[in-house]
């Protein structure tokens, strides 16, 4: 059978029993949606670059940790929501400093306009909650289903409905206000 | 379900419908309730938000960056990754000459070969591995030269050569057309613990001196542990090295790529240093393109 054809599962499970080329199509097969996501969180490409490379360098460090009960893609994805989160807080960029952003959110033109917002979606997405920002990106963006959510969160699926219905509401109200996005925080449930 | 103040049920259609991907009849039912409900409209502004993103797939450019510092970071964990950077006009012509040089030619061929020599490099020295994107991977592994795993665990600094006379301006300039910096860049980021970033810049040195005259060799170490031992909390990365006259003046260059602010290394210093007492004569910085 063809790397390709193969499931991640079964990817992994080949990378672990020594066959590097199945690591390869693995990055290969998951890069551009954890660069997306990267992405959105950092605000800027070469930040979501590194956020990529760095997830991709925790899956080569922790794919022992995957257990193979639940799917690979989703726990990969909160791997790379992880590593972004972590990146930022490293830099102390939650949220970013005000003197860093754009400042006039809308420019003319529409390079601009795309640089103004994805600094104002990141800045955004920091100011979420870390259980709501986790269950919006992983399913608004990433696809997943609530209950695959509900399971690699450990959480029941009403939670999850809740906390992305919530969240959204908090990052729509954050992007109308974007220059409260570090205003305070309510608690998740 | 189709109760229009149903909120949440109408909530989990909202992805769907933001895609549109929601079959007709459900997607008027659903225009209908966000004209009475401000929280589902609301919401619906957000997942819009998150999905418009004109351009959120990598360039070939960031691809192949991504691919370098991964090859180096699983190098370092012990694994080889053979990833193959996908076709470009250039890659060829260094697949094609992979396996007659070998690895130490491809050091030779330093600055033009560094970055596709990371992703060509990193199955080149197996040649067999070279054959394209499914290369086999085991086979490639158990090839790889030892010298080839330490090039793209460690960057590849390049000596310039003697530059006659010339001034900071035109040394990084030179630089900057050489991937050394890039490579350099590449493979400190992939390390994984400040630690061992610590130990890749001290290990560039090791590259970069060997490549100058025998007779600058020790400057060439005695002036980078001076500035380096000098700004202890910055990152100071080798990349480059030369010599040449500045302002009538005999001089040792080095091209460090340096971290301004303790984040990511992104800008270039190139230093003129007196080759003897490694007193500084000269110094410039810029920032490099890409960094954050």
């Amino acid at each position: 059978m063809e790397r390709d054809e193969l499931s991640d599962e079964q990817l992994l499970e080949g990378f672990h029993e020594g066959r590097q080329a199945c690591f390869e199509t693995l990055v290969r097969r998951h890069e551009d949606r954890i660069f997306a996501l990267g992405l959105r969180m950092m605000g800027n490409r070469a930040d979501a670059l590194e956020a990529t490379q760095e997830t991709f360098l925790n899956l080569l460090r922790r794919s022992g940790s995957f257990k193979g009960t639940a799917s690979f893609g989703t726990w990969l994805y909160r791997v790379g929501i992880n590593t972004c989160h972590d990146l930022l807080r490293k830099r102390n960029r939650l949220p970013i400093p005000e003197e860093t952003l754009p400042e006039e959110p809308i420019r003319q033109t529409s390079i601009d306009d795309t640089v103004a917002l994805r600094a104002d979606l990141a800045r955004a997405l920091r100011s979420l909650p870390d259980d709501y920002r986790e269950a919006v990106l992983l399913h608004d963006l990433g696809g997943y289903p609530y209950e695959e959510i509900a399971y690699q969160t450990n959480v029941p699926i009403g939670t999850v409905k809740s906390r992305i219905s919530r969240g959204r509401r908090l990052l729509a109200a954050r992007l109308e206000q974007p220059g409260r996005a570090s205003a305070s925080k309510p608690h998740a449930s | 379900m189709t109760q229009t103040g149903d909120h949440d049920a109408w909530s989990e259609l909202l992805l769907e419908f933001a895609r549109g991907e929601l079959e007709r009849a459900r997607s008027e039912e659903l225009e209908a309730h966000l004209r009475s409900c401000a929280d589902c409209r609301s919401e619906l502004a957000a997942v819009r938000a998150l999905l418009e993103e004109p351009a959120s797939q990598m360039t070939e450019d960031e691809r192949a960056e991504l691919h370098a510092a991964l090859q180096a970071g699983s190098q370092q964990a012990g694994n080889v990754v053979p990833l193959v950077a996908r076709p470009s006009s250039e890659r060829p012509f260094m697949r094609r000459l992979a396996p007659a040089l070998g690895a130490a030619a491809l050091l030779i061929i330093g600055g033009v070969a560094v970055l596709q020599g990371g992703l060509v490099g990193g199955s080149d020295g197996s040649a067999g591995g070279a054959g394209g994107s499914d290369g086999g991977g085991a086979s490639v592994q158990s090839a790889a030269p030892e010298a080839s795993r330490d090039e793209g665990l460690l960057g590849r600094p390049v000596w310039l050569g003697d530059l006659g006379r010339t001034s900071l301006d035109k040394v990084a300039d030179l630089a900057r057309s050489r991937s050394a910096v890039k490579s350099v860049r590449v493979a400190y980021r992939a390390a994984p613990t400040a630690n061992e970033k610590l130990q890749k810049e001290l290990a560039l040195t090791d590259v970069l001196a060997p490549q100058a005259p025998p007779e600058l060799r020790d400057s060439v170490r005695s002036c980078i542990d001076e500035v380096a031992s000098q700004f202890e909390d910055a990152r100071m990365l080798p990349a480059v090295g030369a010599r040449g006259r500045l302002e009538g003046t005999k001089v040792l260059f080095v091209g460090f790529v340096t971290s301004s602010s303790g984040r990511r290394p992104n800008q270039l210093a190139v230093w003129a240093f007196e080759p003897n007492s490694c007193a500084p004569l000269g110094y410039q910085a810029s920032p490099l393109a890409g960094g954050p």
